[in-house]
């Protein structure tokens, strides 16, 4: 080998050795026996570990694997896979979302059975659009939910403006919300918090709040599927008619502790909560509306230790209330 | 300057140049400059990686999942505590805590494998149906032996499902339970249990110590096998002293010969708004909602149905208001124990 080639191999070990083996006087990047320094003075001395277990992943505004969580769900082979398989029996995926106001614009999240949507709390994590259709359903939902799947801790809000608008729409079984906030309040004709036709449905600690022009509708419960709703505030307001909670042809319908409210101006029709159902149990609740607290469509409904803020329709015979009360705690019967 | 001299200066700024001026190629178009590292998908790194998690926390994740750095049972993690919960060098000193993470999936236990929580250590999963744990676990008795889970003190557990899978069992052993805890200020929420086809099946056992429980699911049967017609299931079972307390609560017996959902030995038991179920899906047998053998009651806002008893009252001393009894009333006591409480008619029942 020449000299002046050893001589130039000698000082660009020199050099480099410096660079990347001795402690600088400020720091840049730098490789060591330890690890990797980065120009912060921070060392790292292991393999970085995903943020997150297999079958989860981040949406975020930043740092997270997606922005949007409908991306996320369009994506979930590339996260939710276990055995070449997504979502087989028996495994589970979680989709995580960090504080922030997600807007969805017109687009739909639709929910797949066993992924779980897991916000960061009410208010902290708040899914925005504005979804609409020319008819309720399917169509109309900003979300929608799925078959044994869980949605919690967060906010839903849709804006949708047009005929039909509605937060969450569900025909599947067993879905169920928890801790969260349902907010339609794009003035459509008909606008609606939940509409749940699916079975065995189960929602707790919810608020739910539905504006409008023209029926206004909280939860509105049809088909043959039935639901649970615990510690819930669902209200309706707006519309010429509104109706806290509806119960149309289900097999059944459970309230415990829910205050169900609607609110009338002027000529509006403002219901508490109506039912056309079999299988209504109302315990320890309030039902508060002008036109009718409580609508009630079967002798085997039961309706204990409820105040009613209003006239009782549709009464079937036989009795169907006890430790029923009105606003000012006088006996209620029904 | 001789050559040689000028050789290694060049050298030197050839090298320095491509290390501190442009962006050097290393391998495969990983890219390292002074401000930190270009990866391949266009990301960039300009500090050290943080572990996922903050410290004394760590995840269980389903075993080959690829995930190779957490644990994949979380029977290893615990047995494996100091590795990941530790603060000095005592694990869990007073007022730290760690909280082990289980990530969406089904965790079968090994064997006849036990879940033993530590004090202070919460076990925190993605949700009851996201989370499942099944153990395949009996005993000779009825104590922690038998159980899949043992509770501790000053520990938490939620977020997921404990199921005995007693029927697949390869070890005999006439009783199982899904939770066992003597350990006071323990505390169970949002926790879905289930125990099937033992002889003795005991859904959450709480001995002798005060203990919350929120959220509950329980489902304990005998329906896997019913040749088994001397069958015990208790749902909940308070045994000993303590103040134990159940909110917002499911609990199901059934397919037993004798099937109580919710039985009090001794404990001082508080109830709001519990459905206690005791049927019988495969023939006569003894349904009992809530059993009051020697404990004290405090029962608010529930239903209790039992085709054979709705309650026995086991004291003067209980209390049971805003109820509805969907089944027969035993009460022995002279005393007044009931308030507001109803039949399916809404007919008063008092006791």
């Amino acid at each position: 080998m020449p000299r002046f080639l050893v001589t130039l191999f000698l000082g660009s070990f020199l050099l480099s050795g410096s660079a990347f083996c001795a402690e600088p006087s400020s720091y840049s990047l730098g490789l060591f026996s330890y690890g990797i320094r980065f120009p912060d003075g921070t060392g790292q001395d292991t393999a970085a570990l995903p943020s997150l277990p297999a079958n989860m992943a981040w949406v975020a505004h930043a740092g997270g694997k997606y922005t949007s969580p409908v991306d996320a769900m369009a994506h979930l082979a590339d996260w939710c896979v276990l055995g070449g398989n997504v979502v087989p029996v028996d495994a589970r995926c979680t989709l995580l979302i960090a504080p922030g106001i997600y807007e969805l614009g017109a687009d739909q999240l639709i929910m797949r059975a066993g992924v779980d949507i897991v916000g960061m709390g009410v208010r902290t994590t708040v899914l925005s659009g504005a979804v609409d259709s020319a008819a309720l359903g399917e169509e109309s939902a900003l979300i929608r939910g799925a078959d044994h799947t869980t949605l919690r801790d967060l906010t839903v809000v849709n804006a949708g403006a047009q005929h039909a608008s509605s937060g969450i729409y569900n025909v599947e079984l067993s879905f169920i919300i928890k801790h969260a906030e349902v907010v339609v309040s794009g003035n459509a004709s008909l606008s609606t918090g939940i509409e749940n036709k699916g079975f065995g449905s189960k929602f707790s600690d919810i608020t739910v709040s539905a504006t409008g022009l023209t029926d206004c509708v909280g939860i509105r419960n049809t088909g043959n599927g039935s639901i649970i709703i615990n510690r819930a505030s669902i209200s309706a307001s707006g519309c010429a008619k509104n109706t806290a909670i509806t119960n149309l042809n289900a097999v059944g319908l459970r309230l415990a502790d829910v205050d169900a409210s609607a609110t009338a101006t002027g000529a509006q029709r403002a219901v508490g909560l109506w039912s056309s159902g079999s299988g209504l149990t109302v315990l320890d609740s309030k039902l508060e509306g002008a036109t009718y607290s409580l609508g009630i469509g079967s002798t085997s409904a039961r309706i204990i230790n409820t105040q009613l803020d209003g006239p009782v329709g549709a009464n079937s015979a036989g009795t169907q209330c006890w430790g029923t009360y009105d606003s000012n705690l006088a006996d209620r019967g029904c | 300057m001789s050559r040689c001299r000028l050789a290694a200066l060049f050298g030197g700024v050839l090298l320095s140049s491509m290390a501190f001026s442009a962006p050097m190629p290393v391998v495969n178009g990983l890219m390292l400059d002074p401000d930190g590292i270009h990866f391949k998908d266009s990301s960039f790194q300009h500090t050290a990686a943080l572990p996922p998690l903050p410290a004394n926390m760590t995840w269980v994740v389903p075993a080959d999942s690829g995930y190779d750095h957490y644990f994949t049972s979380p029977v290893d993690a615990l047995d494996h505590l100091s590795e990941w919960c530790a603060l000095g060098d005592v694990i869990v000193p007073v007022r730290a805590r760690c909280t082990l993470m289980i990530a969406p999936g089904t965790y079968d236990l090994e064997g006849d494998q036990q879940i033993i929580m530590h004090e202070k250590v919460d076990i925190i999963g993605m949700g009851p149906s996201s989370t499942i744990i099944r153990g395949f676990v009996n005993g000779s008795a009825w104590d922690e032996t038998s159980a899949v889970l043992r509770g501790a003190a000053d520990a938490a557990l939620r977020n997921l499902t404990v199921a005995n899978y007693v029927f697949l069992a390869s070890t005999s052993g006439d009783h199982s339970s899904a939770i066992y805890n003597d350990g006071a200020g323990f505390r169970v929420n949002d926790v879905s249990v289930s125990v099937n086809g033992n002889d003795r099946n005991y859904g959450i056992i709480n001995n002798g110590v005060d203990a919350t429980y929120t959220d509950l699911d329980i489902q304990v049967t005998n329906i896997w096998d019913p040749s088994k017609p001397s069958a015990l299931c208790f749902g909940f079972w308070a045994r000993g002293p303590g103040s134990v307390e159940i909110n917002r609560a499911e609990v199901v017996a059934e397919g037993c010969s004798d099937s109580t959902a919710i039985q009090d030995n001794g404990a001082n038991l508080r109830l709001v708004r519990i459905h206690a179920n005791a049927n019988c899906p495969n023939g006569s047998c003894g349904a009992n909602a809530v059993w009051n053998a020697s404990g004290v009651l405090t029962i608010l806002n529930s239903r209790l149905e039992g085709a054979s008893r709705s309650i026995t009252i086991g004291s003067d001393s209980d209390r049971i208001i805003n109820t509805h009894f969907n089944g027969p009333v035993i009460d022995v006591f002279p005393g007044t124990q009931c308030r507001g409480t109803y039949g399916n008619s809404l007919g008063d029942v008092p006791c």
